[in-house]
């Protein structure tokens, strides 16, 4: 891997939300190809605002933010959405296709691919989330773990070069956790989760965002941090 | 979609603004007089301000509407940055047919002018729970009060998860759209929105049933500060009249 | 197309005003004990929501979405309107959008005809295609109450336009912006009728004998607005007045006879009057503010 492809990169990015709440401040990050992130910190650290920032989603209200070495715009933008998969933490606000396989082929059948890839894809991620036996069913009539799962899959369906994950194991079971965490383990393009679990965090990436709850960057560095308790508990995560 | 995020995203602080526009503004003496009051007062003004075409009148209303801002320290600044927009809009509007009668142009104008004027003064210091009991005050069905309260308290609530919808779906939207496919698209994200408001519906009703929740009932009396307002209100209109 | 003050005569604006309160009244009594509250007031609170948001429309500009039709379509007419005509209410009372005297008016254009007509298309043509029910409801009520919206500011003289101004201006400029609020409400009907179709199915037909009596409401009254213009209450104050000779005779003599100082032209005795009226107000402003800052 020597190529150290810049893919995002935000320069004093803050954002502010229209009701005048701070979402982040300040945040200078570099993150390059292949890299395993986790952004940790405490709720209300600004780790879902973050997120959504580096997807493209939101545009900066301060600073620079540049996606594939440039700025979201009308012209790129849904270039910039065939290479980025977003799990959200709420499957609700996700998941609205009448069936599950529906959910599956939503980008699938954007990109136009044919009946047979698209079959295949089907048949190769419900087997690997164990969802093969709801493809016909709603996804509003799922469980939590179920959904999570359905939402994971329709988003590595499209195999994004950049994976974001909003908070990816919460309210799911035990057996769905250890699955959720292998698929990712297994991911092999650029990652980056956002959770507030650390040893989640652990497991899944090798370089740590710690947000602090002035929604600030407090550090940046490697496993050593989650072992800091004097800084976790400077930024409130403990 | 994008344009469609970007824009609402853009306009969305200027409502936000609104919603709590009366803990935003300098604090004034207006901020104190009962609600009651000033609901009325607000209704008599324009209602002044709004029935004749005499522009000695309605420079009445305007000029006391101005001093009495002015004294009670409401921010003319603010003020004016409220209500000239639409000030001018109406100006422009009635151009073309006052070619022939330019007292009409000037005296349509200051009419919406201090109409606006009028209902600022009771937005810009006025909480809506206080406009809610006096309107129940007034007599206006319960029924209606609380749907109004209700409708207030979970609008921005509302707004957001609407937002978080159609963001979540944004992130799915690998092929450019016609309009007409932003209208579509949009309108099934909303399904989605909608329906979800149907099941918090029925979450807040059993919480409000589970903990009887009624509307207050108002209890202020009235203070000397009111009956001075009052005052003023009953001198505007005398001093109309007779001018 | 919220109509803000000074552009409706007080004769019109009370017309609107006693047909909403009926209406609504109605409505209100016939939902009563039916604990609908919560439901019609998160509806609001969604459809408010829904109207904040931006949708591009060709050439650059945006439009904003209302929700009458939806309203009727998803809550049966009586409580959609009632969900509207909170929207209305909200934006008056915290935005200033739309006119305290014209609040009436506003309502019966965007709560009731909006929701009612749209509540009765949708009726009628879903049987065939929900979808094109929904778009068609959509429309219709929009460029409806804007129709009924270029009535009023038509007949009434405060707008110095006439009806054959107003009524195709503005029936023709949401007759247009319609067709988003048509493709809009169709694909929210189409995403529900296709997810939860138990959510359109609730409501039968509430009460065949009202609907018909608000169609007609509706539908006459235009007649009732012309009528009021015609009998012309329109300066009801200065008439009151004028009756009671107070313009001729001031009741009060002393300061200022005549409204004028005596020995000036009347001219110059309004503007002298104007300023000791400013005076006084001044004054009393003043008072107001001392006990303001002691309570």
């Amino acid at each position: 891997m020597g190529d150290n492809l810049k893919v995002i990169e935000a320069e004093n990015v803050s954002y502010n939300y229209p009701d005048g709440s701070t979402g982040v401040r300040d945040i200078t990050l570099e993150i390059l190809e292949g890299e395993r992130i986790a952004l940790v910190g405490a709720n209300g650290s600004g780790k879902s605002t973050l997120i959504l920032l580096l997807a493209g989603l939101l545009k900066p209200t301060k600073g620079s933010l540049r996606i594939f070495g440039k700025v979201v715009d009308k012209k790129n933008v849904e270039e910039v959405r065939k290479k980025i998969g977003v799990v959200f933490q709420n499957p609700d606000d996700f998941l609205f296709n009448p069936t599950v396989r529906d959910e599956l082929l939503y980008v699938p059948r954007q990109l136009e691919w044919s009946d047979e890839e698209m079959m295949r894809a089907v048949n190769h991620y419900s087997e690997i989330f164990r969802i093969g036996h709801v493809l016909d069913k709603p996804p509003f009539r799922l469980s939590g773990g179920e959904k999570k799962k359905v939402e994971i899959a329709s988003v590595l369906i499209y195999k994004p070069e950049v994976l974001l994950l909003d908070e990816p194991t919460a309210y799911v079971d035990g057996k769905t956790r250890r699955l959720i965490l292998r698929i990712l383990d297994d991911f092999d393009g650029t990652l980056i989760i956002a959770t507030h679990e650390l040893d989640v965090a652990e497991k899944l990436a090798d370089k740590f965002v710690l947000l602090n709850l002035d929604h600030r960057i407090e550090e940046i560095g490697g496993k050593e941090i989650l072992k800091n308790e004097e800084l976790l508990e400077k930024a409130g995560v403990i | 979609m994008h344009e469609l995020l970007e824009r609402t995203i853009r306009e969305a602080s200027g409502y936000f603004q609104n919603f709590l526009i009366h803990e935003y503004s300098k604090k004034s003496a207006l901020h104190a007089v009962d609600a009651r009051v000033k609901l009325l007062a607000t209704i008599i003004f324009i209602v002044l301000a709004v029935s004749t075409f005499k522009l000695e009148k309605v420079l009445l209303v305007l000029i006391f509407l101005t001093i009495i801002s002015a004294v009670t320290g409401l921010s003319l600044r603010s003020l004016a940055g409220r209500i000239w927009l639409f000030t001018l809009f109406s100006f422009i509007v009635v151009i073309p047919i006052s070619l022939s009668d330019p007292a009409y142009l000037i005296t349509f104008t200051l009419r919406v002018a201090a109409s606006l004027l009028a209902i600022q003064m009771l937005v810009m210091t006025t909480s809506f729970s206080e406009i809610c009991l006096a309107l129940r005050y007034f007599r206006v069905p319960e029924l209606f009060v609380s749907a109004l309260w209700l409708a207030y308290r979970y609008a921005i609530l509302m707004f957001r998860e609407l937002l978080g919808i159609l963001i979540a779906r944004e992130s799915r939207r690998v092929s450019k759209g016609s309009h007409m496919d932003v209208w579509k698209k949009g309108g099934e994200a909303m399904g989605l929105f909608f329906l979800r408001s149907f099941e918090k519906a029925e979450r807040v009703q059993l919480a409000m049933e589970a903990r009887g929740e009624t509307l207050n009932h108002y209890h202020g009396k009235l203070k000397k500060l009111d009956f001075v307002y009052a005052t003023i209100l009953v001198f505007t209109v005398f001093w109309w009249v007779i001018i | 197309m919220h109509i803000p003050d000074g552009y409706l005569d007080l004769s019109i604006a009370a017309v609107f005003y006693i047909l909403s309160v009926a209406v609504l009244g109605y409505s209100i009594y016939r939902l009563r004990g039916q604990k609908i509250t919560p439901l019609f007031g998160i509806v609001a609170a969604a459809i408010f929501a829904a109207q904040m948001l931006n949708w591009p429309i060709p050439g650059g500009t945006s439009a904003h979405f209302v929700g009458g039709a939806l309203a009727g379509i998803l809550l049966g007419p009586y409580a959609g309107a009632l969900a509207m005509a909170v929207v209305l209410t909200i934006q008056c009372l915290v935005f200033a959008d739309g006119g305290v005297t014209a609040l009436g008016a506003n309502i019966w254009n965007m709560a009731i005809v909006n929701v009612f007509a749209g509540y009765y298309v949708y009726r009628f043509i879903e049987r065939f295609s929900k979808s094109a029910a929904a778009f068609i409801a959509g429309w219709l009520g929009i460029t409806l109450a804007a129709i009924f919206a270029g009535i009023e500011i038509g007949i009434s003289s405060a707008f110095g336009y006439e009806l054959a101004i107003t009524v195709p201006v503005m029936g023709i400029w949401h007759g247009i912006l319609g067709i988003v609020e048509g493709v809009i409400t169709a694909g929210v009907v189409g995403y529900i009728a296709a997810a939860r179709p138990d959510v359109l199915e609730k409501k039968a037909a509430p009460g065949k004998l009202s609907l018909g009596v608000i169609a007609v409401m509706i539908a006459v009254s235009p007649i009732f607005a012309y009528a009021a213009e015609l009998v012309g209450y329109s300066e009801p104050l200065e008439n009151a007045a004028e009756m009671l000779g107070l313009e001729e005779n001031p009741i009060y003599e002393g300061l200022l006879p005549d409204y004028t100082v005596p020995g000036l032209d009347p001219y110059t005795g309004t503007l002298i009057a104007g300023a000791v009226g400013t005076a006084i107000v001044l004054a009393l402003g003043i008072i107001l503010a001392r006990y303001a800052r002691t309570a």
